[in-house]
Parts: structure tokens; C-alpha cells; sequence
């Protein structure tokens, strides 16, 4: 990993169009800014992988237990 | 698998539509080419079928079908790669997972599968700054709103 020391308002370029600013930085808390082409996404680290694991988990599906929850839905839906 | 149009009719989308999602899924971004699948018995539930995986398969669901509030919000990067304009172009499902204790079935509300009705074109969209959970858990989102007291006497149907 390519480590670099930078100070507020400095910043580093990630090939010719990704920028990332470091905005302010105050304790434990560093706030930076991300210029890039909109076709490149960009999101906090643990959220990507809360879902990448959520997508693992739903291929992992007990289909078996979705009639239950399907006639539970179907019950509501006569109820009105 | 047994399929239906019936329930997919007041969708925009046809059973058996394919949807091509350009980026694959979070995780799966080898698989581009899905197709969604009814069967009568599970709805309001849905498959999304991988065409090139046959072992590869999402159960979804419109967020409507629980959540009537959900009112996620595109930027403009996502509507770019969708090819729209306006949410109303937009069919939403959300990604289900079902564990081995049912009354924890849940929705990745935060990061729906977001399909472009008339192309066909679908991305997973990772909603910016909108408080949506992704494991929403759909029994005590109902529960909420019928005033029933507990998932599990709620979730016993015969």
C-alpha cells in the first residue's frame, strides 16, 4: 500500500481525473473531498460491504420459507 | 419453475423480462444478464434469475409491497447510468433475504435494484444519504403498521 502524508487542503490525484482533497481534519475525524468522473462510484468502505455481504446471504435464500410469508401477505391484502 | 404473468401485471415489467444490469450485481458483477420469474404462490415475492447461472438467483421484492412510504432518491450519477430522467421511468425491487428463522426475512432497502422500465437497463443503486437500512426487516415493518404485538403470533398463518 502506497502511503502518503498530506495536510489540510492538500491533495493527491488518482490517474488523471480522481482527486481526493483532505478537507479538514479534526481528532479522529478526517474529512475529505472526492472530485471524479461520474461514471466511477465511490462509497464508505463498510457500507459497500454490508451489501455485498446482504447479496451473498440472499443467494443463500430458504426458499422453502417464503410461502408462509408469501400467504401472510395475501391474508393482509384481502383484509384490505 | 412454475410462472404467472398475474401478479406481474400491475408491474411495468412482463414475466420472464430480461433485465441486463451493465455493472452485474455487488458481488456478482460477472453475472450481467437476469431474468425476473413469478410464481403464483410466492407472491408478492420475485426471482431474479441469472440467464448464464442457473444456481444463481435473488428473491425481490417491490418495496411498495411492504413499505408504501419508501421514497428512495437517484442521483444524478445513477440516473445517467440508467438512461432516465425522473424516478417515474424506474421500477424498484429490493433484494430479500430469507434466513433459516423466517419472522427475520429482510430488504436491502439502501441499495435497491433500480430497472429502467423501458429498456430493460438495471443497475444496484447504493442510495447517498437516505437513512434506509439494508437488512429492513419486512415482518416487523408490517407488524408496524397493523398494530399487532409480536412477529411470531402475527406470522402464524395457516
Amino acid at each position: 500500500m502506497l502511503v502518503l502524508s498530506r495536510k489540510p487542503n492538500e491533495s493527491i490525484i488518482i490517474g488523471d481525473d480522481v482527486e481526493v482533497k483532505i478537507v479538514e481534519v479534526r481528532g479522529e475525524q478526517v474529512k475529505l473531498g472526492i472530485t471524479a468522473p461520474r461514471d466511477i462510484p465511490v462509497h464508505r468502505k463498510e457500507i459497500y460491504d454490508s451489501i455485498h455481504s446482504q447479496n451473498i446471504n440472499a443467494t443463500q435464500s430458504k426458499h422453502a420459507n417464503l410461502d408462509k410469508i408469501s400467504r401472510l401477505f395475501n391474508k393482509k391484502k384481502k383484509q384490505g | 419453475m412454475k410462472t404467472s404473468v398475474a401478479h406481474l401485471e400491475k408491474h411495468a415489467l412482463d414475466a420472464n423480462t430480461g433485465v441486463f444490469f451493465p455493472e452485474g450485481i455487488v458481488g456478482f458483477t460477472e453475472h450481467k444478464e437476469y431474468k425476473i420469474v413469478a410464481e403464483k404462490s410466492k407472491a408478492p415475492f420475485l426471482w431474479l434469475q441469472s440467464v448464464d447461472n442457473s444456481e444463481l438467483s435473488f428473491i425481490i421484492i417491490d418495496p411498495q409491497e411492504f413499505k408504501p412510504d419508501y421514497n428512495p432518491l437517484l442521483s444524478e450519477v445513477d440516473k445517467t447510468a440508467l438512461d432516465v430522467n425522473d424516478i417515474e421511468e424506474c421500477q424498484f425491487y429490493a433484494v430479500v433475504v430469507v434466513p433459516k428463522d423466517t419472522d427475520k426475512i429482510s430488504a436491502n432497502l439502501l441499495a435497491p435494484l433500480v430497472i429502467n422500465k423501458k429498456i430493460s437497463i438495471g443497475k444496484q443503486v447504493i442510495l447517498q444519504n437516505q437513512n434506509y437500512s439494508v437488512q429492513h426487516l419486512i415482518l416487523e415493518e408490517m407488524l408496524k403498521r397493523s398494530g399487532e404485538k409480536d412477529v411470531s403470533s402475527f406470522a402464524q398463518t395457516k
